[in-house]
């Protein structure tokens, strides 16, 4: 790298570009992040329970953590892209169902972030990241079930307390104080994921900095400040993290 | 063990058992052309790929230009009346998803700057070219060594192409003996930017990303514009297996090309002549300019 000249001005130029792809980048987060959690809290608690009738349920759910966890969410996402719509009717309608869904609600947002979410690389990208974050959700759900104290559980039961008022009042609290750094941790890394949606046309925040490479030619410059915005959104995010396991709140439960 | 089995037998049969309920992608002969279906729709379903100046995406507003939106654009003002015209609904695919969306039927067109090959052709089909696309390469602006497409057969040499991409099949067929970097990317240009930071010593690929590089980049310089390793005829695609649609196509650009609207995009988007030749009408003669190597055989 001795006769690289550098021109800044390209990173000027597409500031509007870096701006929409991080809103674009962010929306998708929020959404894997709501749709993965509530998922995932589902599947774990079905995981966790020991109720007999549940039985075949919960293989199914074991079934689908063990599969999501085990691909490689690049694998997963181009194959939910690419072979589901020609293998699978089903999966094909889901992806277009969530399509038209995301579709009107999306207008009012600038028409250069519309084109980014509007797309069915997006949806795509939304649910593929979303049912990967579902089962480590699931997982993480699951092991903070089984760890809520017995007598915690029992001192519910004592007052009379039913088993779905159990679960909403006692049992799930105590399990999301308890996994709350392992389920950060996930979100943040669910973040870094969004950046595999660029490799199936999603306009997320590399994908457009790709774009702007595409017709800059101005690469270099053009990486280093997509470094450097993934950069101002994470730190900030890791140490909010860290000062929320600091809080009183957090270290009350244990 | 068995427990197991049960679980992934459980989970694979459903997706199996709808996979086989529906049809495959192959189209019979009863089935209505696209033409058909967009007369009574009204909106073609395109999937786009950025390639500029073909096809241009404006990273800062997410819009789309360039030479074949705008012959589309033409094409389509004369297809529909005032009261209800035909829109182009575009959805971004990539090099590497383009023929699956096709046969799918996600998209009744792919819209770029796409080379006719041989592969390719087994796959999907394109109306007439617009224009003819050269392949060159890039090499540091001040390397000698290469007089002629020969002087790129030296065994080591590192080659930069990108997957799949015609500059990846010419050092497969041509320079077997080279020490190919082969970049899993959409962007070609990707190639240069091997040669720029010194990874590569050459970069092989279409000419027309190539050129535009260089032109920003003093550090190195393209080789074979004039004189191509190889010529692509570059069109838009479509499904194969659908006569009428193709037809049609084929009337269009050819209307517009006598029409003059392809000259005038010429000028918009080759003004230097450099990055295609288009296809010559009846009068005219032999156009001039660039040729393919003809001394290169496998």
């Amino acid at each position: 790298m001795n006769d690289y000249v550098w021109d800044w001005e390209v990173v000027r130029r597409y500031s509007p570009a870096f701006r929409n792809g991080t809103i674009v980048t962010l929306l998708l987060t929020v959404i894997i992040i709501v749709v993965g959690t509530l998922l995932g809290t589902v599947l774990g608690v079905l995981q966790a329970s020991t109720r007999p009738a549940l039985k075949p349920i919960r293989w199914l759910v074991t079934a689908y953590v063990e599969l999501l966890r085990g691909l490689p969410v690049l694998v997963f996402l181009i194959w939910l892209h690419y072979v589901a719509p020609q293998s699978s009717a089903w999966l094909y309608n889901a992806i277009a169902a969530i399509h038209d869904l995301l579709r009107p609600h999306i207008g009012k947002l600038g028409n250069a972030i519309m084109n980014g979410i509007s797309s069915r690389a997006f949806a795509t990208a939304a649910l593929a990241l979303s049912l990967n974050l579902s089962a480590f959700v699931a997982d993480i759900v699951r092991s903070g079930v089984t760890s809520v104290p017995r007598p915690l559980v029992d001192a519910a039961k004592s007052l009379g307390m039913g088993s779905w008022l159990r679960l909403r009042r006692v049992i799930l609290p105590e399990t999301f104080r308890a996994s709350l750094p392992a389920l950060v941790a996930m979100y943040i890394t669910m973040f870094k994921f969004t950046t595999l949606a660029a490799f199936i046309g999603c306009s997320e925040l590399l994908n457009t900095v790709f774009t702007a490479g595409n017709s800059s030619y101005r690469y270099l410059e053009l990486y280093t400040m997509l470094a450097a915005v993934y950069l101002v959104v994470l730190l900030p995010s890791t140490w909010c993290a860290r000062r929320l396991e600091n809080t009183r709140w957090f270290r009350r439960s244990l | 063990m068995r427990k197991l089995m049960v679980i992934v037998v459980a989970v694979l049969l459903p997706l199996g058992v709808v996979s086989c309920s529906k049809q495959s992608g192959t189209i019979t002969a009863a089935k209505p052309s696209v033409l058909d279906k967009i007369k009574k729709e009204r909106v073609i379903r395109a999937g786009v790929i950025p390639y500029p100046p073909f096809v241009t995406k404006d990273p800062n507003t997410n819009q789309y230009s360039g030479y074949f939106i705008e012959l589309l654009d033409e094409i389509v003002k004369f297809m529909g009346e005032k009261d209800s015209p035909i829109k182009i609904e575009y959805e971004e695919t990539t090099w590497a998803g383009m023929i699956t969306g096709l046969k799918n039927e996600r998209f009744d067109i792919v819209v770029s700057g796409i080379f006719r090959t041989i592969p390719r052709g087994m796959e999907v089909t394109w109306p007439r070219p617009c224009m003819y696309v050269g392949m060159s390469a890039l090499v540091r602006a001040d390397d000698a060594r290469f007089k002629t497409p020969e002087d790129l057969r030296k065994p080591g040499l590192k080659v930069a192409v990108a997957a799949g991409e015609v500059g990846h099949d010419y050092q497969q067929r041509f320079l077997p003996e080279a020490n190919p970097i082969v970049l899993q990317t959409a962007d070609t240009a990707a190639t240069a930017l091997e040669v720029s930071s010194g990874s590569a010593d050459v970069a092989i690929a279409e000419s027309v990303a190539l050129v535009q590089y260089a032109k920003k980049h003093p550090e190195v310089k393209v080789l074979f514009v004039d004189k191509p390793l190889f010529t692509f005829a570059t069109s838009v695609m479509i499904r194969r297996g659908d006569q009428e649609w193709l037809d049609f196509l084929n009337i269009g650009i050819e209307f517009m090309q006598l029409a003059g609207a392809t000259e005038r995009l010429d000028r918009k988007y080759n003004p230097e002549g450099e990055h295609w030749i288009s296809p010559a009408l009846p009068w005219e003669g032999n156009r001039t300019g660039m040729s393919t190597q003809k001394n290169v055989s496998p």
